[in-house]
């Protein structure tokens, strides 16, 4: 079995009257330790996925299984101590809380998990020694999506999901960030999961799965990953 | 355009919320405001109309020494006068309560017929609506002017209301306790007087001035120096006229004591001759009676000697008579049969001879013999004859010797018949004579008596003073000055609150329309680069706000303007007797105020939408880059700062952050708070005066006002006080006075104590100027309230009048601690020193037992007739409790504003701090914080600040409390100052209350975020 698995997993928002299928029949199985790219145009249902399994949203139908337990059956309350201790989110425009320095962003995360790391060390890791006390008014856009990286880090979770880390950055920047991800994922064995628009970056991860139209139209296994520094932008 | 205002009432009803607490903010702002604002216009035009209606006099004149036709005349060719009405009134007992009795009138002072119709006949009155009852009979004992009522007793036929009665303390009373309880109105015909008792004044154009105004003022005070230019005038020609009167009064009744006498003295003398005529009638009958008596006598000896003389002559015969029988051998008694037989003989013999022949001598000696028979025959009727005349005259002599003795013992009676009446008479005029010397004791008495009299009444004429004219305007009457100064109270209070309120209420839209635009940016830039005008844009939030702010100002100002008013008129029913209040539903103020409200809602709408119209259509597509987080100070005090757990590092961060919203929290709170305990506060100055004044100070359970006042208890009373139920007792004197103090007429108690020593019993007198309490031995101890009023200290002198407005001065020794009414103590010796008079009790105060029945106790006393009424302390409790009772319906005003205040002020922070933070909430969420965890996150701040606000709130309290005391407070009660700690806590617990269930209505909100759809915007 493996560490994470969806099987025919459906989400339909309603809106008035009309249904729209925002994911449907979507099954894949995430080994852990795995760095997966979620990859798909923008309004393929990516993010939803990401949502489903992140436990910020409920399936309409389907099994979501994370380190065999059944999210998809978790009621409200289950679903917040399953991001609390489980998740870790990385999203497009860092959301960090503007009135607490960078490391009180990380210790924001860590005071209510259970086996959480160190956060001065966690925002050394991610290169942040000298800005730990910083807000995140004064750092510029590819250091706070590092204090954003280092929160979801920090956490320690059995999952990491990105999504679009990238999106709001420059190149260069991006590259560093997806490094980050990357040298994360294998120092510390943290099953990743990235969420992209952009080809280039699959060529990272250990598999890749394609989404259209709320479906997935194929996984495929990358044998031999490549190394960011080797990514052709 | 069409489409703009389209997409306001969208917005109205999606976020339903918001339009409602803009539009109740502005409502309860307005409503509080114009609310306040027109209560007093309000009682104002109340009480004006009510004046007008019932043509309240402006000036009423007495005097000391009555009015007159004269003076009415005098007064009417005066300048300014419109009307002058002579009448009458007298104050009179009835029922053991003191009312005064007025005469009808139709042009001025009339009055308000609550129920039933006019008195139509002599026998019928109008009486006080709120003491009587048509049909109720009254029966007056007592009247201040003897006789000057021709009908003593009364039906109601119509029940009253006067505005020369406004308030429920009517004043002073010439008879009784002096404490005037009620009023009457009976006919004018009914008064029995030569002269007015008074004149009511109307002054010219006085009607169409609103009353207590200047303008009223003005046009009364030429009149005013126009009486008082006529009052000395007036004065001495009724001084003399009074004089002159007086002079003739002694003058007749000196001549008609004279006619008396005089009569009397001609009765008596007739009597006299009378007298005299009798006794010389008695002296001739007496001497008719001796003359009598001795005609009788003689009448009667004479009568005997002839009985006597003829008894002797019979008794001779008949001795002879006896002689010649006893000679002839023979007695009376045989006298008869010895004739008989010689009868017979004789006439035998006479047979014979006719047989025998005559010559026979036989014949011869028997004629012979009948010869000497014939003879002795002869001799024998002889002596019959004899006989038969002595017996027939001694019948005779008997029967006239009866007579005689017959006419003697009849005379003698006639005699002493008249003897009898003689002395009955005799005796009658004695009694006669006897009268007479009393008639002339007492007519000697009486020419006496005539002589002090008039002697007296010499002297009393030297006496009269000169009459007084007294001119009194309106502020006569108890309440008209009182209402007047209560009702500028309430414009004090309506002074601060309204501003308070619109402060608050205009930041708080302010802070509510700069939310809803800030949160509107993308719309307005749309609506920018679609090649709006910045014009239209602006034009659809000022639609927003016209709808909100005219539906909130008609909301607010209907409410507002029935609404407090009427509570606040409510509370002066408890001190007066009010007509209906009249609303004034004023549109002008109802524009100015929409106006005024639009207008700066509308500047807030326009600045705030300038502040992101001034941007390019593009930046304002843009979200507005969020503030920097900054350092606070108090991070730079570390040992604190470290020792902050997370929430509370943001908590202290964030408040330092969003400034405006923090301000508001706090004002809002502060306000709402400083309201509440105002509000308690106002309860806790009032509520608990009655318990201590009549439980800790005025401590004696009953007064008992006597019937009849003493210098000392005699025995009878003494007896009774010796009662089981009665534990202690002291005689007072209690008389009520009158002193000015700030313009105003204020009642006072006099009392004095018979033995000051002992009065720790029944009134706790506690010093407020001294460390120990003392009794002046010479000097007045005056009540706190009324030292504040004068503006006394120790040693100062105070004025009081009585009700004939003489004037006494006391200095003051002492001030004591009291809270209700005014009061003066002083012993027997300081009254009789400074009232120049000797004093006599008229009440006596006792402790009674706790198990005494107090109506039993009073039935008792009242049977044996020796009071007119008992006052039991604790019914004082219970009619104070009556008469504040009304603030308490103000009180709740204020707590009711100031939860509504409080509850929209933090429902709307809070809205707007859940909604400027959405994403930081969301991303709370995400990071998986429990709902408890991200409400208490969120709520902390407002908690906190709530908590910060009650206390600078509680102690703006304190002094907003002490300010609405002061301005509040009546002139005769003296409030508690000070705020029990039960209001801190309720205040506390009330505003915590609404945070929480703010909090709560708002923790749906916050839960429901769609942190997704936050998340995912860009930021």
């Amino acid at each position: 079995m493996s560490y994470i698995e969806l099987k025919n997993v459906k989400k339909e928002y309603k809106m008035g009257e009309v249904t729209i299928k925002a994911a449907h029949d979507v099954s894949f199985t995430i080994e852990k330790g795995e760095l997966v790219v979620i990859l798909g145009p923008s309004g393929a249902g990516k993010t939803t996925i990401l949502n489903l399994l992140g436990g910020m949203d409920s399936a309409t139908s389907g099994h979501i299984i994370v380190d065999n337990e059944e999210i998809t059956a978790y009621n409200r309350k289950e679903l917040i101590a399953y991001r609390r201790n489980s998740i870790g989110f990385v999203f497009q425009f860092y959301n960090l809380v503007q009135n607490l320095t960078a490391l009180e962003n990380v210790e924001l995360a860590v005071q209510i998990c259970k086996n959480p790391l160190n956060p001065t060390k966690v925002l050394e890791q991610v290169g942040l020694k000298d800005r730990i006390n910083n807000f995140p008014g004064g750092l510029s856009g590819g250091e706070q999506q590092r204090v954003a990286i280092a929160r979801a880090i920090a956490k320690n979770p059995k999952l990491l999901l990105c999504d679009e880390p990238t999106g709001a950055l420059d190149s260069k920047t991006g590259v560093k960030i997806l490094d980050l991800l990357q040298k994360s994922c294998r120092n510390t064995g943290m099953t990743t999961i990235i969420i992209t628009h952009n080809a280039i970056i699959s060529e990272i991860a250990d598999k890749v799965i394609r989404i259209k139209n709320g479906t997935v139209e194929d996984i495929k296994i990358n044998k031999k990953p490549k190394d960011v520094k080797e990514l052709d932008w | 355009m069409r489409l703009l205002y389209k997409l306001s009432f969208v917005k109205m009803r999606k976020n339903i919320g918001r339009f409602l607490s803009v539009l109740f903010i502005v409502a309860l702002g307005v409503g509080f405001f114009a609310g306040l604002r027109e209560t007093t216009p309000d009682i104002h035009t109340t009480l004006d109309n009510y004046y007008d209606k019932y043509h309240l006099m402006d000036f009423k004149i007495v005097s000391t020494g009555g009015l007159t036709e004269d003076d009415v005349l005098s007064l009417k060719n005066l300048e300014y006068i419109e009307k002058v009405i002579p009448s009458y009134s007298t104050d009179a007992i009835i029922d053991g309560e003191e009312v005064r009795i007025h005469a009808i009138e139709d042009e001025v002072n009339t009055f308000d017929i609550i129920e039933g119709k006019m008195p139509t006949n002599e026998k019928e009155c109008l009486a006080d609506s709120t003491k009587y009852q048509i049909g109720d009979t009254l029966l007056i004992t007592k009247t201040s002017v003897d006789d000057i009522l021709k009908v003593e007793t009364y039906t109601v036929v119509g029940l009253i209301n006067s505005p020369m009665y406004l308030s429920r303390q009517m004043g002073i009373s010439s008879v009784g306790t002096g404490e005037l309880q009620s009023f009457i109105y009976v006919l004018k015909e009914n008064f029995n007087s030569s002269y007015y008792t008074e004149i009511y004044i109307t002054a010219q154009g006085a009607l169409d001035k609103l009353a207590y105004f200047e303008d009223y003022d003005k046009i009364t005070r030429k009149l005013l120096e126009k009486l008082e230019e006529l009052k000395p005038i007036r004065e001495t020609k009724r001084y003399e006229e009074i004089l002159e009167e007086a002079t003739l009064e002694i003058n007749k009744i000196e001549n008609e004591y004279n006619d008396q006498i005089n009569e009397a003295k001609i009765t008596l003398n007739d009597a006299l001759t009378e007298i005299n005529r009798g006794r010389e009638q008695i002296i001739k009958a007496k001497n008719e009676i001796a003359k009598n008596e001795n005609i009788l006598a003689t009448e009667e000896k004479n009568g005997i000697t002839k009985i006597n003389n003829a008894k002797e002559a019979w008794n001779n015969s008949y001795n002879t008579f006896i002689n010649t029988l006893k000679l002839a051998g023979l007695t009376e008694d045989t006298l008869e049969d010895v004739k008989k037989t010689l009868d017979t003989k004789v006439s035998e013999l006479e047979d014979l001879l006719l047989t025998i022949s005559k010559e026979d001598e036989i014949y011869t000696t028997y004629t012979k013999e009948l010869e000497n028979l014939k003879n002795e025959q002869k001799n024998l009727e002889t002596l019959i004859t004899t006989k038969n005349t002595l017996n027939a005259s001694k019948e005779e002599i008997e029967a006239n010797e009866k007579k005689l003795n017959e006419q003697i013992s009849a005379g003698k009676e006639e005699l002493e018949k008249a003897k009898q009446e003689v002395s009955e008479n005799e005796a009658k005029i004695n009694s006669a004579y006897e009268e007479y010397q009393e008639g002339l004791n007492t007519l000697n008495n009486k020419e006496a008596e005539l002589a002090q009299k008039i002697e007296e009444a010499k002297a009393s004429l030297k006496e009269i003073e000169k009459p007084e004219w007294y001119l009194l305007d309106r502020t006569d009457n108890n309440g008209y000055a009182s209402i007047w100064d209560d009702a500028s109270k309430v414009d004090a209070i309506a002074g601060i609150f309204p501003i308070f309120f619109i402060t608050v209420v205009a930041l708080m839209c302010f802070n509510t329309m700069n939310r809803m635009i800030e949160e509107e940016r993308g719309e307005i830039g749309i609506l920018s680069s679609l090649g709006y005008s910045w014009f239209m844009i602006i034009n659809g939030y000022l639609f927003y706000i016209f709808f909100a702010t005219v539906i909130g100002v008609t909301v607010g100002l209907l409410i507002g303007y029935t609404l407090i008013p009427n509570v606040i008129y409510s509370i002066y029913h408890a001190n007066y007797i009010l007509p209906q209040l009249q609303i004034n539903m004023k549109l002008l103020p109802f524009f100015v105020m929409i106006l005024v409200t639009l207008g700066l809602m509308s500047i807030i709408a326009i600045t705030t939408c300038l502040k992101e119209l001034k941007n390019a259509p593009a930046t304002i597509l843009r979200p507005a880059s969020p503030k920097r987080g900054k350092k606070v100070l108090l991070e730079h005090i570390k040992f604190i700062w470290k020792r902050l757990s997370f929430t509370w590092k943001v908590t202290v961060r964030n408040m330092f952050r969003y400034k405006k919203r923090i301000i508001m929290t706090v004002l809002g709170v502060v306000g709402s708070t400083a309201l509440l305990l105002t509000g308690f506060g106002l309860r806790d100055s009032i509520s608990g005066l009655a318990e201590l004044q009549y439980g800790k100070i005025n401590h004696y359970d009953a007064l008992f006002v006597m019937q009849n006042s003493f210098k000392e208890l005699d025995d009878e009373l003494k007896e009774r006080l010796a009662n089981d139920s009665i534990i202690e007792y002291m005689p007072i004197y209690q008389a009520s006075f009158t002193f000015d103090a700030k313009n105003l007429n204020h009642d006072v108690y006099l009392i004095v104590l018979n033995n000051p020593e002992n009065i720790d019993t029944f009134i706790t007198m506690n010093s407020k100027v001294n460390e120990e309490f003392t009794f002046p031995s010479d000097g007045v101890i005056i009540s706190e309230k009324m030292a504040d009023l004068l503006n006394v200290k120790i040693g100062d002198m105070i004025k009081i009048r009585n009700n004939n407005n003489e004037l006494v001065i006391l200095p003051v020794k002492e001030i004591i601690e009291n809270y209700t009414l005014h009061y003066i103590y002083m012993n027997e010796a300081t009254y009789e020193k400074y009232f120049e008079q000797e004093l006599s009790y008229n009440m006596i105060m006792a402790k009674l037992n706790s198990d005494t029945s107090h109506s039993i106790l009073a039935k008792e006393w009242m049977d044996a007739g020796l009071i007119s009424t008992i006052n039991f302390t604790e019914d004082n409790i219970q009619v104070f409790d009556n008469m504040v009772g009304g603030l308490n319906l103000i009180i709740l005003l204020i707590i009711g504003a100031s939860c509504m205040l409080a509850f929209i002020v933090l429902y709307n922070l809070t809205t707007i701090n859940i909604a400027e933070r959405l994403r930081e909430i969301s991303t709370l969420k995400v990071l998986g914080f429990y709902d408890k965890e991200v409400s208490s996150y969120v709520y902390r701040e407002t908690l906190l600040l709530t908590i910060i606000g009650i206390f600078i709130g509680l102690g703006a309290g304190i002094f907003l409390h002490m300010y609405v005391i002061n301005v509040a407070e009546t002139d005769n009660i003296l409030f508690l100052h000070n705020i029990l700690w039960p209001s801190y806590i309720y205040s506390f617990l009330i505003i915590i209350f609404f945070t929480v269930i703010v909090q709560i209505i708002t923790n749906r909100r916050l839960k429901k975020i769609d942190m997704i759809e936050s998340l995912k915007s860009v930021e």
